[in-house]
């Protein structure tokens, strides 16, 4: 008898490369469908007209649900401020002077609205949101900087979470404190009635229920970031400073 | 009367059955650290403990690494292993067509196995394939963050269906070595490296056949094989 025949074909190995072979055909081929993540800081987000729509209907916002839906995060109990006794504080040594802002006082900033993805950590993404705020930017030059601001720490009304960027991102275009979500306001989960949208960097950057905003000399590092994640949590190769 | 053990027949080293039980730890390490970070809140018990989570899927994978490489390896002492999986008989392809068909319905015998039957042989390159696969994918997460996001979040996607391509081997390899009593005597050789010659002889006579049976004391015998 053949010897082949009595001992069989190394079927195996050819399938076993054969399904690696596969595999990596289809990753790389499957990575063209996610090629709207390959964004740049230039790309990231665009300021649209105030008077911007997404096109939903009523049952498709993603205050209610969308088939990609925002999950919502939080790491204690989810505060609740009343729109009317809300305030954001803006201090610290890097600041010439101290503000109290109430939401009106906010709004009455320059609006812009910001059209972009959101983009979780874990690996989820709401696409083409309109975000409506105003710039931190215009804020920070409401209440004056010193030769000590160097950065901006963010506090979330829930006294435990809170995050950084430096001044420089803290200004940038694309840097807004948002009360609003294609249209319509910001549901509790999602940090009513006010958080950060800084569409350059992951979700946990974008500090929901914010309450103050701190001009520091030294970087505080992150609730998330003293868990390992990066203190700079670009959603693109991060640029080189 | 005294009553006379069974014979036995030696089907795995120790080093076989460690080399098995390594990858089956570090893989249900894997799977369930991996459901812990993919399923999304509200269904997820282990959200406040994410970083924890992601450790133990790093170390375990880089368990099942440390296993996976010197056993795949050119010369390693588990080529003998892996060549009698990979060689597939025309009994072999024989033993695939008939054991679709319902043993009822069912017109010729299976016909004779060697050391593993065909479909053993199937589902091992298959999940041997599918771990390679996460390996691959899973390193391209890892490291996610300096190369291209399209790139790595295909890898993710990869991943998550290896998971479901996977879960029915694994699932139909532990059915058949806990539940199905026909198939449950092969669990002896894999915790103890012996299984009964009865069962070999039926499930795997090409094999059995030109073997020398053991005693349940495990030290040799001669003439027990036909």
């Amino acid at each position: 008898m053949d010897p082949e025949e009595l001992l069989g074909k190394p079927v195996g190995r050819r399938l076993f490369l054969g399904l690696l072979g596969v595999g990596a055909l289809g990753v790389a081929t499957t990575q063209f469908s996610f090629a709207d993540d390959n964004v740049t800081a230039g790309t990231v987000a665009q300021s649209v007209p105030l008077d911007s729509s997404s096109g939903m209907s009523e049952g498709e916002h993603p205050n209610v649900v969308t088939s990609e839906r925002f999950r919502y995060y939080s790491v204690g109990y989810m505060p609740y401020d009343d729109p009317k006794t809300f305030r954001l504080g803006v201090d610290g040594e890097g600041a010439k002077g101290k503000l109290s802002l109430s939401l009106d006082q906010l709004k009455a900033f320059p609006n812009v609205v910001l059209k972009a993805d959101f983009r979780c950590v874990t690996g989820w993404r709401v696409q083409n949101n309109l975000w409506r705020g105003v710039r931190v930017r215009d804020v920070l030059d409401s209440v004056g900087q010193n030769a000590k601001a160097r950065f901006v720490t963010f506090y979330s009304g829930d006294g435990v979470y809170t995050d950084s960027l430096t001044i420089q991102q803290a200004r940038s275009n694309n840097a807004i404190l948002c009360w609003e979500l294609d249209g319509q306001p910001l549901i509790r989960e999602q940090g009513y009635p006010l958080r950060l949208i800084y569409p350059d960097m992951y979700g946990y950057k974008n500090v929901k229920w914010l309450h103050r905003l701190e001009l520091k000399s030294t970087r505080d590092v992150g609730f998330w970031e003293q868990e390992g994640w990066d203190i700079d949590a670009y959603v693109y190769n991060a640029p080189s400073t | 009367m005294q009553r006379t053990a069974p014979a036995l027949v030696q089907r795995f080293t120790a080093r076989d059955r460690l080399v098995h039980w390594l990858i089956a730890a570090s893989f249900f390490a894997l799977l369930l650290s991996g459901l812990g970070l993919w399923l999304p809140p509200g269904s997820n018990p282990v959200l406040d403990h994410r970083d924890a989570v992601r450790t133990v899927h790093l170390d375990a994978a880089i368990v099942l690494i440390a296993v996976m490489i010197p056993a795949l390896s050119r010369g390693a002492p588990l080529n003998a292993l892996w060549h009698q999986v990979e060689m597939f008989t025309r009994d072999d392809w024989v033993w695939l067509r008939r054991i679709v068909v319902p043993r009822r319905l069912r017109s010729e015998p299976l016909p004779p196995q060697g050391r593993f039957n065909a479909g053993q042989k199937l589902n091992t390159v298959l999940t041997a394939a599918a771990l390679v696969g996460f390996i691959a994918t899973g390193a391209v997460m890892w490291q996610g963050e300096r190369l291209l996001p399209s790139l790595a979040a295909a890898a993710d996607q990869w991943h998550v269906w290896l998971m479901f391509l996977v879960a029915p081997l694994i699932l139909g390899h532990m059915v058949m070595a806990l539940l199905v009593p026909s198939t449950r005597p092969a669990m002896r050789g894999i915790l103890f490296g012996a299984v009964r010659l009865d069962f070999a002889r039926r499930r795997h006579a090409q094999w059995a056949d030109a073997l020398a049976p053991i005693v349940e004391s495990e030290s040799p015998t001669r003439g027990g094989a036909a």
